[in-house]
């Protein structure tokens, strides 16, 4: 069963709305390359979890979801795409989701603005909600993205950097990675006026998932086939990106060497040498203890919200999130 | 004081953003005689003419940045996290000096710059001329209100 049944969330509505907020932009012709780039990539594929959190998110309130939970659940997935697409010029990545990347096609200038263009519009549609009391609803395109950013930053700072501290590890995954999946949950459950402790609480199990998601992600990295991932296996390491499995491999004296002599000019075979000696290791198994140790403190969080019916969404977010190998 | 408020703009906002981005506001005596043109035209008190100056500083800065994302630039990636780190900020900003209904203003604008320039239209952004007349509607109904009190 597929993660939005298991949700009983209706995915061809949410697709709709995500269509619509360019399909319905008065500002922008039909047959535009704007439109068309951006109709193609939302069509492509992509598993919408921020807008399903959002949805789950709203069920936790005092009022039934309604036009502004399924927009925000829309905005989410405008931001997530519009950040894909940056995050491919950065990456120099060629394809996405089995097509040309949206830079391919459209040249690097351009992409650039189609991105802004989509944070541009999801402001424009969310200005709308006024007040004190409605300021939330710009939190996922102020906070979360700014703190998105932040990580890509620390990444970049931090390329082929094999002295870099759990911590700032665990900050950058969190920047980068779960802090908007936590919004997601947060205003979901405020759209629908949930208590401020229960928005809380929501945000806290989104940064768990989050947390485990992002390092998952590194993890499959090492295990994935290059067709699964969608990308070269081992992108990671080439790219300097020194992840959670690197992080515990450095432990080891036996491997530290080899590993810290990857660099922006290493070859295809030392890379390939590398790979094999993390993922012989117990880097791996280390790895995804931390990433359950995540998944238990979401755990915990749902015994905390086992009043509301809707813990259960949560419990089925978790073992989606358990279950995840791609 | 003109200089007074553009340092006091700055520190504001160098403050405010996180020293993750390392972002310096490096606009030109001309930008900035621009907006310190428009807040000359209103009566405002200094610190909103200090949130003002930050806002349109940081949509400056954020357009130019992102104009400078061409292929094989040595900070392109540099470029596209300031654009869109500041482009975020300004919200954060916005919401901070409750100038949301400003936000709401240039919303259209900022779209309809964006759409234009991935279409290859570059034709200059001054988002001074949106604050301006933001700040005259504002009055206009200032003035409306208190007449028919």
């Amino acid at each position: 069963m597929k993660l939005h049944e298991a949700l009983h969330i209706d995915l061809n509505e949410i697709n709709r709305e995500i269509e619509n907020l360019v399909a319905r932009d008065k500002d922008v012709p039909k047959k535009s390359q704007l439109a068309q780039s951006i109709l193609e990539l939302i069509g492509s594929g992509g598993k919408r979890l921020r807008p399903l959190m959002v949805i789950v998110g709203g069920r936790f309130g005092r009022k039934p979801a309604g036009r502004r939970t399924l927009q925000l659940s829309a905005a989410a997935e405008f931001i997530h795409a519009a950040s894909l697409i940056h995050d491919d010029i950065i990456d120099d990545a060629e394809l996405r989701r089995g097509g040309a990347a949206l830079h391919v096609k459209t040249g690097v200038l351009s992409a650039v603005h189609i991105g802004n263009y989509m944070s541009a519009r999801v402001i424009e549609l969310l200005s709308k909600y006024s007040g004190d009391k409605n300021r939330y609803v710009h939190d996922l395109s102020s906070v979360a993205t700014a703190q998105l950013c932040l990580g890509e930053y620390q990444q970049m700072e931090h390329a082929f950097d094999y002295d870099l501290t759990l911590e700032q590890y665990l900050e950058k995954s969190l920047n980068k990675t779960a802090m908007l999946m936590a919004t997601c949950l947060r205003v979901g459950a405020l759209s629908t006026d949930s208590p401020e402790e229960v928005a809380e609480l929501l945000y806290r199990f989104g940064e768990a998932l989050g947390m485990s998601f992002q390092i998952q992600d590194d993890l499959l990295d090492f295990t994935q086939s290059a067709e699964k991932l969608g990308k070269p296996a081992g992108s990671d390491l080439r790219h300097g990106q020194v992840t959670l499995p690197v992080l515990f491999a450095l432990q080891d004296p036996a491997l530290a060497p080899a590993i810290r002599k990857i660099g922006p000019g290493s070859s295809e075979e030392e890379v390939t040498y590398v790979l094999n000696l993390i993922t012989g290791s117990d880097a791996l198994a280390r790895t995804a203890e931390v990433s359950q140790s995540y998944l238990d403190q979401a755990a915990a969080i749902i015994q905390q919200l086992s009043g509301y019916p809707a813990h259960t969404d949560l419990q089925t977010l978790l073992q989606y999130f358990a279950g995840r190998d791609y | 004081m003109n200089r007074q408020l553009i340092e006091d703009s700055i520190r504001q906002l160098q403050a405010e953003m996180s020293p993750v981005a390392g972002i310096q506001l490096d606009l030109s005596p001309a930008e900035c005689e621009r907006m310190l043109a428009v807040l000359e035209r209103h009566d405002l008190e200094y610190d909103r003419k200090l949130h003002l100056l930050g806002i349109y500083s940081i949509l400056t800065l954020a357009a130019e940045r992102h104009m400078e994302c061409v292929p094989h630039h040595p900070d392109l990636t540099r470029n596209i996290l300031d654009g869109d780190y500041l482009y975020s900020f300004y919200l954060q900003f916005a919401v901070k000096c409750r100038e949301l209904d400003l936000v709401a203003y240039l919303a259209p604008s900022v779209k309809k710059m964006q759409i234009r320039r991935s279409n290859g239209d570059f034709a200059e952004y001054n988002p001074a001329a949106g604050i301006d007349e933001f700040l005259l509607q504002e009055s206009r109904q200032r003035s409306r209100t208190s007449k028919a009190i």
